[in-house]
């Protein structure tokens, strides 16, 4: 009898392959009306008709169906604003295409990177926002708890791998150890031991003498390319910066920490710079 | 010209008679192919030195000061008691490499081929102690294989000027060790220009080249150490 709804009889391989088409369109069907509702920023409607194309992708036992539906599923977060949700999804859908070798695994790697910065960019722009609500006190005129901060600061110092590593050197042996460094220009331990020299003069509160280590050491991780530690000198800086009332600067140097650290895969260190900005702003979480 | 006291009478002319041209805060050059007897005569320099009352630095850079006092040891130079007195300073660079964690001691410092400046911070303390305990000492390098192997040759090149300058300094006679073929012909050519002396080992003689001249004496390794072989 059912072989009269299709009006001639057909192999089985037809019939499994007619079900495979229709699986497909019905998939793409799916996918066409969720993109329709989320283009009117019906959100929830558009997630309705995911779901249902993911059950489809699923019963078609098709992987790469199955990472699209959770690309789409993020992209729907990424329109509610809801970040993190969104890339969650986006890194299910990475997972996904790493494991059947997709050729859309590094597009979504990309992606995933993108919204990671679009994610740090809001946070910034809620900081100044932030800053803005505060306006009747002057960048500068905070008063800023250092030594909350100095422990965070330590934290960030733990995570390098510095080149020199002078446990319990006198100021005097570390200066003497610069004049080496800079003698046999050995920029990457010049440039750890300024950072250690700056360190002191910071939790000495002597600022403006850590500021001129700080700029020296800047210089010398950006032509070593140590990236973790010109981050961290960049965090030095943006709170001297913010101390000095100097909110642009101070900015624009977390910034930076952010994107180093994100480049050397260090979201702990992000963490931090987040926490440091936190008790400087004195945003609650 | 540096007196070489040796515990066997004999040899001391033939030390004396290579190190003739060479004077206080001179560097030397001890350098030739592997397996020749470069780091031997180094101990046998560092031993006759602590015989005759000189105090020492040694930089041990291809295995660890364990292994230093092991090797001397089989010749029958023992290291303990010059340690333990104060009167040679060791800078191991290996141990830490290789992951062991240690602590300095007294004369005893650990540093690393992959950190240069503090090498030379060492080096800097240890000098400055010695030329307190003796107007003469002598400081020795063992060996460049592994410090290059590690960094730029030219930073390696830079770290040598400057041990020279602080051995020169506090007129003390320093020996740097080179395995030849372990770097590019240039840099070779670089190490030999800031010698004062060259010792050039290949297995039979030892070729000693300064401002001088020239000159070469024969050589065997025995269990006292390097042996001129008289001809």
């Amino acid at each position: 009898m059912i072989l009269d709804l299709f009006g001639r009889k057909r192999s089985l391989e037809d019939y499994i392959r007619r079900l495979q088409e229709l699986w497909e369109e019905e998939f793409d069907i799916l996918l066409s009306i969720a993109g329709y509702y989320l283009d009117k920023g019906e959100h929830e409607d558009a997630m309705e008709y995911l779901e249902k194309a993911f059950k489809v992708a699923v019963e078609m036992d098709d992987k790469e169906l199955e990472a699209l539906v959770l690309d789409s599923m993020g992209e729907v977060y990424l329109d509610k604003r809801e970040i993190d949700v969104a890339i969650e999804y986006f890194k299910e859908a990475f997972k996904i295409y790493s494991s059947i070798k997709s050729p859309n695994r590094e597009e979504m790697k990309e992606k995933i990177k993108e919204v990671e910065k679009m994610k740090e960019a809001i946070e910034m722009a809620k900081l100044h926002e932030k800053l803005g609500e505060t306006s009747t006190f002057r960048p500068g005129k905070f008063e800023v708890d250092i030594d909350k901060i100095v422990p965070k600061l330590r934290t960030l110092l733990g995570r390098l791998e510095s080149v020199y590593k002078p446990s319990e050197s006198s100021i005097e042996e570390l200066k003497e150890a610069l004049d080496i460094a800079a003698t046999i220009n050995d920029e990457s331990s010049e440039a750890s031991i300024l950072l250690i020299l700056g360190t002191r003069s910071f939790e000495d509160k002597n600022y403006d003498e850590a500021f001129n280590y700080f700029k020296r050491a800047e210089e010398l991780f950006s032509k070593t390319e140590d990236k973790m530690s010109l981050g961290t000198v960049n965090v030095f800086l943006g709170i001297i910066y913010f101390l000095r009332g100097n909110e642009e600067e101070a900015l624009e140097n977390f910034k930076n920490a952010i994107e180093l650290f994100r480049d050397s895969d260090d979201p702990k260190a992000s963490e931090i710079i987040r926490d440091i900005c936190r008790l400087l702003y004195r945003i609650k979480r | 010209m540096i007196s070489v006291m040796f515990m066997e009478d004999h040899n001391m002319e033939f030390f004396d008679y290579l190190f003739e041209d060479a004077a206080p805060g001179d560097l030397i050059l001890v350098y030739g192919p592997p397996k020749v007897g470069k780091s031997i005569f180094c101990y046998q320099f560092l031993y006759s030195s602590l015989v005759g009352g000189e105090p020492c630095l040694y930089i041990v850079a291809d295995y660890g000061s364990r292994q230093l006092e092991q090797r001397m040891m089989e010749f029958n130079w023992f290291l303990r008691p010059y340690i333990q007195n104060g009167d040679v300073y060791i800078i191991d660079l290996l141990t830490r490499l290789a992951g062991v964690k240690v602590e300095d001691s007294g004369t005893l410092k650990f540093s690393s081929v992959q950190n240069l400046t503090d090498l030379m911070v060492k080096v800097g303390v240890s000098t400055r102690s010695l030329f307190r305990k003796s107007s003469k000492f002598r400081a020795i390098l063992d060996s460049l294989t592994v410090i290059f192997a590690f960094n730029p040759p030219n930073l390696v090149l830079r770290l040598l000027k400057a041990y020279k300058a602080r051995i020169s300094e506090a007129r003390g006679i320093g020996v740097v060790v080179h395995t030849t073929g372990t770097v590019e012909p240039s840099i070779e050519n670089s190490l030999m220009e800031l010698a004062d002396l060259k010792l050039c080992f290949d297995g039979e003689k030892i070729q000693a080249e300064s401002s001088a001249g020239e000159k070469f004496v024969q050589y065997t390794i025995t269990d006292k150490g390097v042996k001129n072989i008289r001809g």
